[in-house]
């Protein structure tokens, strides 16, 4: 019995000296567990690097361009501030290509290049830039350096919307009014334009209002405790909404039940999605792929064209 | 009669623990001190990246992204290079242009008859534009905000953007679309 103690004692005794021998070693599977939480970003982004030196990050490159364009302790200078804000654009900051992009507008009309601004307005987009995703909106709305395609506007705007933009919610308020790139909806329209004017737009209190004695006094009700709670989004909707729309809007178009249009993936819009990749031989299930999204917007500025693969 | 020998079933299942435990040590004191693991970070971010366009696809933006930056390339010019991400000039070529349309941001604020004759939407966007750029701290901000705001006033034609709201406040009853209010 005794013996069978002493056992466990010098067992634990040891187990303990092995601990302190792992003293270190878990110290640095600590470091890189941390490591493995950086990667995936729950823990807190490291510090941004100075403003100066090799390592000057694009963030910095652009407001070192501002300080050059305004003179703001460094001699003004507009050529500098274009050369640092266009490489910290190319290193992929939004605002910097949001800026190229929209002061494309500000130029001279015969020098201006709105396929490239239309560019630098996408890469901000897509990163997420509610400003870049309504001047992508506009463009596309009214073809400035690209053809008009008013469904896709309405993607732009929805996504810019949901962001918080104040113009992109009245925008959305007055297409959806008229049913401009999508389905005429009073209801949705005043539920737009109640946001926008949550948001501070001047005008959407007014057509609000007008929308408001179109519609019934309950939906209205509902709609306004709905509208209370709201809140604009701090990142992209997920899933993203404005995009399901308008493949289900392209597919009920070429003529595919969806089952509405909700933007919701449900089971109904996946079979007409299938569907239609079938016709058109795209590989892939009921997923929206870039190629769904290529061929759709294809049908739908050539309503009449085929299968190219058919020719 | 019941211990017969001196290591017990638990005593043997102890031993096992201490001896798997053992090997665990064994195997993390034989990791060097100065190792890598970024390039087990870099290898899962490529790996990440390779799958991008796949992952998003169901789920929504970057499917977008992928689509938008798939016209980018199928708009270059033939016999650019195809993988290039941008079809731009590179940095500091032909800056001139960015330079004088960057030049506007910083000339004097605009009068306040620079509204007149300007569809109403957009004087009213204009107005709360500047108003965000006057009130913000930052600089960043502030530039965006102002580059937004002097883009109200450019005369960049949006002429389905204007039908929109002239349909609208056609269907609405308003008669003379609030153009008038800032003429």
């Amino acid at each position: 019995m005794s013996r069978g103690w002493l056992l466990r004692a010098g067992t634990i005794a040891a187990l303990l000296l092995v601990c302190g021998g792992l003293a270190d070693p878990l110290k640095l599977a600590g470091a890189a567990t941390r490591d493995r939480i950086a990667l995936f970003g729950t823990s807190p982004p490291p510090p941004p690097p100075a403003p100066s030196g090799p390592e000057v990050s694009p963030e910095a490159q652009l407001a070192e361009g501002l300080r050059h364009l305004h003179g703001d302790s460094v001699p003004q200078s507009t050529e500098r501030a274009a050369s640092l804000i266009r490489t910290a654009a190319e290193r992929g900051n939004a605002d910097a290509q949001y800026l190229i992009g929209v002061t494309n507008a500000l130029r001279p009309p015969d020098d201006r290049d709105d396929a490239a601004a239309v560019e630098w307005l996408a890469r901000a987009a897509v990163q997420g830039h509610a400003r870049a995703q309504f001047a992508l909106a506009e463009a596309y709305a009214n073809g400035i350096g690209v053809p008009p395609e008013q469904e896709w506007a309405n993607v732009w705007y929805e996504r810019a919307a949901y962001q918080g933009h104040r113009d992109a919610l009245f925008m959305m308020g007055m297409r959806t009014l008229v049913g401009e790139g999508g389905l005429m909806d009073r209801v949705a329209a005043y539920r737009w334009l109640a946001m926008a004017s949550m948001a501070g737009h001047a005008d959407a209190q007014r057509y609000r209002s007008a929308i408001g004695k179109r519609i019934n006094r309950w939906q209205r009700a509902n709609l306004d405790a709905e509208i209370k709670a709201w809140q604009p989004a701090e990142e992209r909707s997920f899933p993203d909404m404005p995009l399901i729309r308008f493949v289900q809007l392209a597919l009920a178009l070429q003529g595919f039940d969806t089952g509405g249009i909700d933007g919701r993936m449900g089971q109904t819009t996946r079979v007409a999605l299938r569907a239609f990749a079938k016709e058109e031989r795209i590989l892939g299930g009921g997923e929206i792929t870039p190629e769904h999204v290529a061929r759709l917007r294809q049908r739908l500025r050539n309503p009449d064209d085929s299968n190219p693969d058919d020719n | 009669m019941r211990r017969k020998t001196l290591v017990t079933r638990t005593d043997a299942r102890l031993a096992r623990h201490l001896a798997r435990l053992a090997i665990a040590a064994l195997a993390l004191t034989l990791i060097p001190a100065d190792f890598d693991s970024g390039a087990r970070a870099k290898a899962i971010r490529a790996k990440r990246a390779d799958a991008a366009p796949y992952v998003a696809a169901a789920t929504g933006p970057s499917a977008v992204a992928a689509n938008e930056a798939a016209e980018t390339r199928g708009r270059m010019a033939p016999g650019q290079d195809q993988d290039k991400p941008t079809a731009l000039p590179p940095a500091g070529k032909d800056n001139g242009p960015l330079a004088a349309a960057l030049g506007a941001l910083t000339q004097a604020k605009p009068a306040p008859e620079a509204t007149d004759g300007l569809h109403a939407s957009r004087a009213t966007a204009y107005k709360a534009a500047m108003a965000e750029a006057t009130a913000a701290t930052d600089a960043v901000a502030r530039a965006v905000a102002l580059a937004e705001a002097r883009t109200y006033l450019a005369d960049e034609s949006r002429s389905v953007t204007d039908d929109v709201i002239a349909r609208a406040d056609k269907l609405l009853g308003f008669r003379n679309p609030a153009r008038a209010r800032t003429r």
